[in-house]
């Protein structure tokens, strides 16, 4: 919709002005809206923002095969199939990760970005992954040491990054 | 401490009032899920009843669980109380309209509620007021730790904590922000602000959670991306967004201040009047009011009101609330009754 006033840009704010029990409802750019000075303005929102209600569509995008490909394929562990999980856009249990893996995995990098878990473990885990996490950061630190010619830092690193190997293989945290 | 209170008190730990304006309260949750088992959607109810067990005895041990709070299980519940929770934002719309077994922990002073049995098996939410991420992270981190001891999550080495829905893979961390953004909604910037938000990862919604509208100028920012980052990248980003948005408001309260000071002042005397005088008001007249009331203690415009009696209008002026105090069921025409006579009061009581 155009804005009523300028007839240019397209009316994102409606001006709704009561006066003596007369309503009137006009709609206006941001700009024409400022201008004429309208601080009673509401802006619309009847947008729903959530994902659960754009999931069917964001898995659409890309394959939209997917219902014919292997969509009644079922979760060994709790029998929900793709196809459910597609229209409902809740899994059946943690299995079901690994069941429709190849398929989840494109999906995640479209909405989540980078498909690497970097935050917190499980104590369980914290251990050898904090170790091997520590490793992974150290060696970007010695790529940067070589690259600035920093030798000493570098043989420094090293150490370190053989170190922590050394208590990773020996199973310590 | 007695279980009522959850359901009478009008202040609560997201509410308790401080310095804090543009930001109203902060909400960290954390979606953990147990090894082997359904998500709650596909169990049955005595599968539910085991896991609201499992995870209640799991809590007993922990120190959270020695000092003061309490459980409600979901069966118990009046849907009356759920109501209440849900308008306290203690637990999720989802969570309230579920009548299948859950449960629910409270601690004592509402700054932990752990949700069983909702959309994962454990939902661990940590709230406080004004804008403290890394201070909720830490509570709800907290309680995950005391959990994981009796408890094994379901985890994947490479997408992290595993979730019903794959949009909370990884952290299972969703960090919310309760903002009041009155004069960006007055200036019509909120639509340009919120699509830049999308672009950014950051979701924004109404103050009840997904899908609702917006009410007194109150929006919940939170983060989208729950996995590739830590925790703490996550909170990073999103507060840094939140110092924008503030700043932002708060250019728009300065220039309204200066350059529109009439129809400013105008517009929270005006709001002033109706709360003080109204006969009747509906949920959404009284919420803009609020928020003009609001706008006006922020910038010192209205000393006859104070942030206590704010924080307990939003709360206590619900429907459930008043019902509640009313001890009857009402009409929606009683309710508009009743609120306008409990804001009323409000107001009054602080004028001496």
């Amino acid at each position: 919709m155009l804005c009523e006033k300028c007839k240019k840009n397209t009316a994102t704010v409606c001006v709704t002005t009561i006066i003596n029990g007369d309503k009137t409802v006009k709609n206006l750019c941001p700009d024409c809206a400022g201008q004429e000075g309208h601080l009673h303005m509401e802006m619309p929102f009847d947008h729903d923002f959530s994902l659960k209600n754009l999931w069917p569509t964001i898995f659409s995008l890309g394959q939209g095969d997917f219902s014919k490909q292997s969509g009644s394929q079922r979760c060994p562990q709790c029998q929900l199939s793709f196809q459910e999980f597609a229209q409902g856009g809740r899994l059946g249990c943690s299995h079901c990760y690994e069941t429709f893996q190849s398929r989840l995995e494109s999906m995640l990098q479209r909405i989540q970005g980078s498909g690497q878990h970097m935050g917190k473990l499980p104590k369980r885990l914290a251990g050898v992954k904090g170790i091997e996490r520590q490793i992974e950061a150290l060696r970007g630190q010695l790529q940067q040491a070589i690259t600035v010619e920093n030798f000493e830092l570098a043989a420094q690193l090293r150490d370190e990054i053989k170190a922590l190997q050394e208590s990773a293989t020996r199973g310590d945290a | 401490m007695t279980t009522e209170k959850s359901f009478t008190a009008l202040s609560t730990k997201w509410n308790e009032a401080g310095n804090h304006d543009i930001v109203i309260s902060t909400r960290v949750r954390l979606a953990r899920n147990l090894v082997n088992k359904p998500f709650p959607q596909r169990m049955n109810d005595g599968e539910r009843q085991q896991l609201v067990e499992t995870v209640c005895s799991a809590m007993k041990n922990t120190p959270l669980g020695q000092s003061g709070y309490h459980f409600f299980r979901g069966s118990e519940l009046q849907e009356e109380e759920k109501a209440l929770l849900l308008e306290k934002h203690l637990i999720s719309p989802q969570f309230a309209e579920d009548n299948s077994e859950q449960g629910v922990l409270i601690s004592d002073d509402e700054s932990i509620v752990i949700m069983i049995g909702e959309e994962d098996h454990v939902r661990i939410q940590s709230f406080l007021p004004g804008l403290q991420l890394s201070a909720a992270l830490a509570g709800a981190n907290q309680v995950d730790d005391w959990l994981e001891q009796g408890l094994d999550w379901a985890f994947d080495d490479k997408i992290g904590y595993l979730t019903a829905c794959p949009s909370n893979v990884g952290t299972g961390l969703r960090a919310s922000v309760m903002v009041h953004l009155p004069a960006l909604a007055i200036m019509g910037r909120l639509e340009q602000l919120f699509a830049a938000m999308g672009k950014l990862g950051l979701t924004v919604r109404g103050i009840f959670g997904e899908g609702s509208e917006s009410l007194g100028a109150l929006y919940q920012i939170s983060n989208q991306v729950t996995l590739g980052y830590s925790e703490e990248e996550i909170l990073v980003r999103l507060e840094t967004v939140i110092n924008q948005i503030s700043a932002e408001e708060e250019k728009a309260r300065q220039w309204l201040k200066e350059q529109q000071t009439v129809k400013l002042h105008d517009m929270i005397w005006r709001a002033y009047g109706r709360a003080s005088y109204a006969r009747t008001l509906t949920l959404k007249e009284m919420m803009n009011c609020l928020s003009r009331l609001r706008l006006g203690v922020d910038l010192g415009i209205l000393e006859q009101v104070n942030k206590e009696q704010l924080n307990k209008m939003l709360i206590g002026g619900q429907n459930h609330f008043l019902c509640k105090a009313d001890g009857r069921r009402l009409s929606s025409e009683d309710i508009d009754i009743l609120r306008a006579s409990f804001i009323r009061g409000t107001l009054r009581e602080d004028t001496a």
